[in-house]
């Protein structure tokens, strides 16, 4: 294993790392729990007595090294430009191959994601057992059984997933073209969201592809370790996002944006023609569409979600959008992590409480009404915690907001009782 | 460690189980820290109160185990590392900021409170706490009392050391003292904050402190200049002290700096820049307009190439990220770095940055100097490739000729960072054996069996 090149290259990346510390000012896990083994130098320190045969591989290790869970802000704040993230990511794997995945996991990652029909019956599925949830006070409530744990409330799923009710090809004026890749969220859970960012483009004559083949973008299958099976999704979104074809590949979701930028030209040869178009959906407004739209009068603050503003450095393009479709307040603390991580606030979901509480404390100092971001895993989470603490502000798609001041009036606020997603709380 | 099942009992009865960490996965996250020195602790213990402490270092009397206190562990001479095992005294759960009182103008906090949140928390009551290491954002106020910290602040408000009014904290053998008043002034009897402030962890471990706060200016001001020599630059910046001024800051960058500054982020700066002087002036609107005004005129007419002196923060803001990317640039260019911080009378400063060029050039290395002209207080980066053992071993030397090259001019080999393990060999060279025999008499009256911190400041 010494001779082993990924090795050497793991160390040379370790050596680069001047353990100055400076990571613990914004590491997420670090901030909440107080403890060094949490924090990213603390992680490396870690991977580096593993290798060295200091400390042992074991389960706890494992679980020191893998409770990171990617918002790559230490990767942007690190003076000596170390990828944490990319350690992080062969931690995941290292770990994997040594201790395998949980076979739910396993089949949902190899066998559910792979088909799309299947994926589709199973949340179907998944949407009938929603039924028997409790209602929360203020909002629609259901339970949803086995994978939660504690007080969370979660939207309910949709009844027709953005796959099915989108399109899959919408002829704009031919002169630019791009393909729009969804993601699970947006498909399954948020597809009003999906339907925003479609009109948004079709209202300046895009053409837009929404490719009905496209997969989950391979996120928490890369999270879990499982390369292979992320690399069969990642061969075929790249051969329907057809990059070569569309002047961008527009996203909704910036933690798919970031995987299939970062993650897809590690997996695949022939992903750099990808990830050179990957764009948000804000970033191709504030670069190619404009503000032909009238600012609305309420007043919203912007939420970063950390693969955009750290893993991408996008920070200035939805501001830009919201300050032109409405009026725009900056929250303390903007950039600082909800605390979804994906399936992170599944198994942690203490220190994601703790994350988004001082979000919400942020938010509610804003003095704000609504609140936007540009990934639907922020919106999940912020929806989740501004319950928790009695707030009912809506939380937006920078997209939806953007597209509402479009057609100013004419459309009712997301989250509003016409929405089309109801809201559900879970309690054991 | 013998018996080390009984230790680890004994010290779960102190700080409770859930705080006393010792399964090694855990303990190799805390095997480096800034300093880049390997050491692992043989356990972690993370203590909540004074009472706590105390405890801990009674039963390491006991049982002659070392005790190594840290806070974020972001000293750059090793101030935290646990040389020989033994027990690390991880300070962050004692992390309250308990009073921040405008009308007394102090703060009472706990040490593991991070710096950049007690000035956060001291700032949103109109006060200021001024020292301020580049480390602020994550280092804590324990480890700054333990290294008296400095800053860019320093040439206006002084250090560390000037801002402990009083203090709570545990000596080596377990007793808990309290030093100082909450008063602005007092003296009576010793003076054992003074003492305590800047002894690295080895005479006390801080629990609490009363830190002096000031008012916080209105208005802060920024003017850059650049300049065709480094000599120039120098002039220009004491021309400006010379006049009456003292500025907030007054920084200073030399021609490595800025070469591995743009390479790591195309700044734009006039051509055939050189050396540049970055200054501050605070106050209120008038006053640091006019201050600002005045030490643009001095620059300019000390034939800068240019001078900045933007209207608002926002462009300021822009000035400032030329010199906080100095480190990151640094780091980026070469991991292997001693960073060394030496500090001269402001007369000799020419001739530190010069002699620092020519040992640059005769032990082929690069040196990159920025810090801070007000004070004297020089960062000199010796840089080296880490792979290259020879080239480290030349960079080794280089440090030596610049430490020789310091005390010859009446300097201080270290202005801020302290002596930690990285320069123990050195303290002789500042030190003289007389003063040497007293401090360590002090030493081992505090700490009769070496307990705290062992192998810091003084050579084993």
């Amino acid at each position: 294993m010494a001779t082993d090149p990924c090795i050497h290259e793991l160390r040379q990346e370790i050596a680069r790392c001047a353990r100055c510390g400076k990571c613990r000012a914004v590491c997420p896990t670090f901030l909440a729990t107080r403890d060094e083994a949490r924090a990213a130098r603390g992680r490396i320190n870690l991977m580096e007595s593993i290798l060295d045969g200091a400390a042992p591989f074991s389960a706890r290790a494992a679980e020191l090294l893998t409770s990171c869970y990617g918002c790559t802000r230490c990767v942007e704040q690190c003076p000596s430009g170390v990828r944490v993230d990319l350690l992080m990511q062969r931690a995941r794997e290292m770990a994997a191959r040594r201790f395998g995945i949980p076979l739910p996991a396993r089949l949902l990652f190899r066998h559910v994601l792979p088909r799309r029909r299947l994926y589709d019956a199973a949340v179907r599925l998944a949407r009938f057992t929603q039924r028997f949830l409790r209602r929360s006070r203020a909002q629609p409530l259901r339970h949803l059984p086995l994978l939660y744990e504690g007080r969370r409330s979660v939207p309910a799923l949709a009844r027709r997933s953005a796959l099915h009710s989108l399109p899959e090809l919408h002829k704009g004026r031919g002169e630019i073209k791009v393909s729009l890749f969804l993601g699970c969220l947006l498909n399954y859970v948020y597809p009003d969201i999906a339907a925003s960012i479609l009109k948004i483009l079709s209202l300046h004559g895009v053409d837009v592809i929404v490719p009905k083949a496209q997969l989950c973008c391979g996120a928490p299958v890369l999270a879990s370790g499982d390369e292979e099976a992320a690399r069969r999704l990642a061969r075929r979104n790249l051969s329907c996002l057809e990059p070569g074809k569309v002047d961008a590949v527009v996203f909704g979701c910036a933690s798919c944006a970031l995987t299939m930028k970062r993650d897809y030209p590690r997996l695949l040869g022939g992903a750099e023609a990808l990830a050179a178009k990957i764009t948000d959906i804000s970033e191709f407004i504030h670069a190619r569409l404009g503000y032909s739209n009238l600012p609305l009068d309420d007043t919203v603050t912007y939420h970063d979600p950390c693969h955009l503003r750290w893993g991408r450095g996008v920070g200035e393009p939805p501001r830009e959008v919201l300050r032109r479709s409405a009026r725009y307040v900056e929250m303390d603390r903007a950039g600082d992590c909800c605390g979804l991580g994906g399936s992170f606030s599944l198994s942690h979901y203490d220190i994601s409480c703790l994350l988004g509480e001082a979000k919400v404390a942020s938010i509610r100092a804003s003095g704000a009404t609504i609140v936007a971001t540009s990934c639907p895993g922020c919106i999940l989470q912020l929806e989740d915690q501004l319950a928790r603490q009695g707030m009912g502000n809506p939380v937006v798609h920078v997209a939806q907001l953007y597209e509402r001041s479009f057609l100013k009036g004419r459309l009712p606020l997301p989250g509003s009782s016409s929405s089309s997603s109801g809201f559900l709380t879970l309690s054991r | 460690m013998d018996d080390a099942k009984g230790l680890l009992a004994a010290l779960a009865a102190v700080v409770g189980e859930d705080h006393v960490v010792s399964a090694p996965e855990e303990l190799a996250c805390y095997g480096v820290d800034a300093a880049k020195v390997r050491a692992v602790p043989d356990v972690v213990v993370r203590p909540a109160t004074a009472a706590e402490v105390s405890g801990v270092l009674r039963l390491a009397n006991e049982r002659r185990v070392p005790v190594y206190p840290r806070g974020a562990g972001s000293g750059l001479t090793g101030g935290a590392s646990p040389l020989r095992g033994g027990i690390a005294l991880e300070m962050a759960r004692m992390n309250r900021i308990l009073s921040v009182d405008p009308d007394d103008l102090v703060a009472v906090v706990e040490p593991g409170v991070v710096l950049a949140d007690l000035q956060a928390a001291v700032e949103r009551k109109g006060l200021f706490y001024p020292p301020d290491p580049a480390s602020s954002g994550f280092c804590t106020v324990g480890g700054t009392l333990a290294a008296c910290a400095g800053g860019l602040h320093c040439v206006k408000y002084g250090v560390t050391r000037d801002y402990l009014l009083s203090a709570e904290a545990v000596l080596p053998t377990g007793e808990i003292v309290h030093t100082g008043s909450r008063t602005l002034k007092s003296v009576v009897g010793y003076d054992l904050g003074r003492l305590l402030v800047g002894s690295e962890g080895t005479l006390c471990v801080f629990t609490r402190a009363v830190l002096r706060l000031i008012p916080l200016p209105a208005c802060v001001r920024t003017v850059m200049a650049f300049f065709r020599r480094v000599d120039d630059a120098v002039d220009a910046a004491h021309g400006v002290m010379r006049s009456g001024i003292l500025p907030r800051t007054l920084e200073l960058m030399d021609e490595m700096t800025i070469r591995c500054i743009v390479a790591y982020k195309p700044f734009p700066m006039p051509s055939g820049t050189r050396a540049i002087v970055l200054a501050e002036s605070d106050g209120s609107a008038e006053e640091a307009s006019r201050e600002v005004g005045r030490m643009a005129g001095l620059l300019e007419s000390s034939s800068a190439l240019a001078v900045d002196c933007p209207p608002d923060r926002a462009e300021a803001d822009l000035l400032w990220e030329i010199r906080r990317a100095a480190s990151p640039a640094l780091y980026a260019l070469s991991p292997g770095k001693l960073n060394e911080d030496v500090c001269v009378p402001l007369s000799g400063m020419k001739d530190l940055l010069r002699g620092a060029a020519a040992i640059a050039e005769r032990n082929r290395v690069a040196i990159a100097s920025f810090g801070h002209a007000g004070d004297g207080n020089i960062h000199v980066n010796i840089l080296y490739d880490t792979a290259d053992a020879a080239e480290r071993g030349r960079a080794e030397k280089a440090v030596e000729e610049l430490f020789r090259l310091v005390l010859e001019a009446g300097g201080s080999i270290s202005g801020e960072h302290g002596i930690g393990t990285a320069k123990a060999r050195f303290l002789s060279w500042e030190v003289g054996a007389r003063e040497i025999a007293l401090m360590r008499s002090i030493k081992r009256l505090l700490d009769p069996n070496e307990i705290l911190n062992p192998g810091k400041i003084f050579p084993d």
